[in-house]
């Protein structure tokens, strides 16, 4: 399981609540007899019981725990903890003892378990972490009296990526981010509930392989490409997620779904097949494309499932042998606008210089008719009279003048 | 929009002497000599929040701190913004640089955080 397989050995090795992290610490370090004890309160799977185990071994204590819910009569909580208290000394090591769920003690009634241990509290030799999901109850103040609290809050979303990125790195497997974030979020702040949303999606499929769930979307499309059956093809097609290294290039559902087609048409327009299986292919994809717009614009998700079916009948036979291409550009044509790009930026900048005018007027007002001009081999001034630049008078002057 | 910041001071606009004083009463804290306000008890924010909502008839957003590098965490460009409670969250989380470095220099950090 995920959950005791990544529970935390050590206080460092925890995610979120640092400050309340070191107030306990700081709190148990300088506990001396007569101190107060320390009452962690937080909402369950924040790791206020990881904490007071690992926190023991960080500091070389032998924890002894109870739970509080189990044992709530007057006789159960002294039987357990008075000797324990009466004879810390004999103890080799240092003992911590950690109360875990001390407000399901009292329960619906209070059963004298509370006021036993409120009595043992107040002479203990020993330190004592209590933890309790909830404190304002009115049984619980008698025990804040007697105890500092620390309040453990839910861990913010970033630090539930931040841990579930490492946990997914320790087991070798990827995770597409939609589905990262879709247990994030359905975490709420519980790490617990992170790692068992994991571990289901993970064991769902009966393998921690990549094939398992989404997938990069290079990978699925290389599937997509290479599968040999329709329905291979098909299952490649829907698992695969935009998959990004970084949470910043997420974006939404909607984005992920026309990164899919984007991969598509990138990859077909930058393959060796002929023109016309080129333009069968994308044709589908720009009826796809729409469909897209339309299941957006009208919020009509149950068309989602066409989406990948029609893609996968109409260019599977077609798009044999392609391989995955992530430039939506065929290379020639790439190559010959940066090369021109280039060509045209020099040339611009140099006449502008010239001409003491911008480079953005010469590019965009300047070029067009310079490009004519050189390209028609045409006379500039003739040129310029038949557009309307100059006049007839001015143009016949000119000529004149150079004659 | 009115941005608290946990880590750091900031203004408000003139609130009133009764709203004033009630959050100073609950968790806020004043420098004259500055003019900015800081959050004194972090877990009062939400107290504090509700004093200003009633106020303030504006967005008001929470600003956590980077827990590694000390700046704010930006929430408001944070991929979670919408789901994230930052009322019922702990105070510090990490900013998207220190994501980006990882697990393990999160937890070197915060191993010197907690010598």
């Amino acid at each position: 399981m995920l959950v005791e397989k990544y529970r935390p050995k050590s206080i460092a090795e925890m995610v979120g609540n640092e400050d309340a992290r070191a107030e306990v610490l700081r709190l148990v370090r300088s506990w001396g007899q007569g101190s107060k004890h320390i009452l962690i309160v937080g909402p369950p799977g924040v790791g206020k019981t990881t904490f007071a185990k690992a926190l023991a071994r960080d500091l070389g204590y032998e924890l002894i725990e109870m739970n509080a819910s189990d044992e709530r009569t007057r006789s159960k909580v002294e039987a357990i903890i008075k000797p324990l208290l009466l004879n810390a000394n004999i103890y080799a090591k240092n003992v911590l003892l950690f109360i875990d769920e001390v407000d399901g003690i009292h329960g619906s009634y209070d059963r004298g378990g509370l006021g036993a241990l409120l009595e043992l509290l107040k002479d203990a030799t020993i330190p004592v972490i209590l933890a309790a999901n909830d404190d304002t109850s009115e049984e619980m103040k008698g025990l804040k009296r007697l105890c500092s609290t620390v309040r453990f809050k839910r861990i913010p979303p970033r630090l539930l990526m931040l841990y579930l990125e490492h946990v997914l790195e320790s087991e070798g497997v990827e995770m597409g981010i939609g589905d990262r974030i879709r247990i994030v979020n359905e975490s709420a702040g519980d790490l617990r509930a992170l790692l068992n949303k994991a571990q289901a999606l993970l064991s769902s499929v009966g393998s921690h392989t990549p094939t398992a769930y989404s997938i990069p979307i290079e990978h699925a499309m290389n599937r997509f490409f290479l599968s040999s059956s329709m329905s291979e093809a098909l299952e490649a097609l829907s698992k695969s997620e935009g998959f990004y290294s970084s949470l910043e290039f997420y974006r939404s559902s909607e984005d992920r779904r026309l990164d899919k087609l984007h991969a598509l048409y990138a990859s077909i327009v930058n393959s060796n097949k002929d023109i016309d299986s080129i333009a069968d292919m994308l044709n589908t994809l720009s009826y796809v494309d729409t469909l897209i717009a339309v299941m957006n614009r009208g919020r009509r998700w149950y068309m989602l499932r066409y989406m990948d079916r029609i893609i996968a009948s109409s260019i599977f036979h077609l798009s044999r042998g392609i391989v995955y291409n992530q430039y939506d550009t065929p290379y020639v044509l790439s190559s010959k606008i940066f090369t021109y790009g280039n060509t045209i930026r020099e040339t611009a900048a140099s006449i502008a210089r010239e001409l003491h005018e911008s480079t953005h007027k010469i590019t965009f007002y300047y070029m067009p008719y310079m490009i004519m001009i050189l390209k028609n081999r045409r006379d500039v001034l003739e040129y310029a009279m038949n557009n309307g630049i100059i006049s007839k008078e001015l143009y016949e002057m000119v000529k004149g003048a150079a004659v | 929009m009115i941005k608290i910041s946990l880590n750091k001071g900031f203004t408000l606009p003139r609130l009133g002497k009764d709203t004033f004083s009630m959050l100073m009463r609950n968790g806020l804290q004043y420098d004259k000599t500055t003019g900015l306000f800081a959050v004194k008890d972090i877990n009062k924010i939400d107290k504090i929040y509700a004093i200003l909502s009633e106020a303030i008839k504006d967005t008001i957003s929470i600003e956590v701190q980077c827990v590694l590098c000390s700046n704010d965490a930006g929430c408001s460009e944070c991929e979670f913004s919408n789901t994230c409670n930052r009322l019922q969250v702990a105070s510090k989380c990490v900013c998207r640089t220190c994501l980006r470095n990882g697990y393990d220099n999160y937890t070197r950090e915060v191993s010197k955080l907690l010598e």
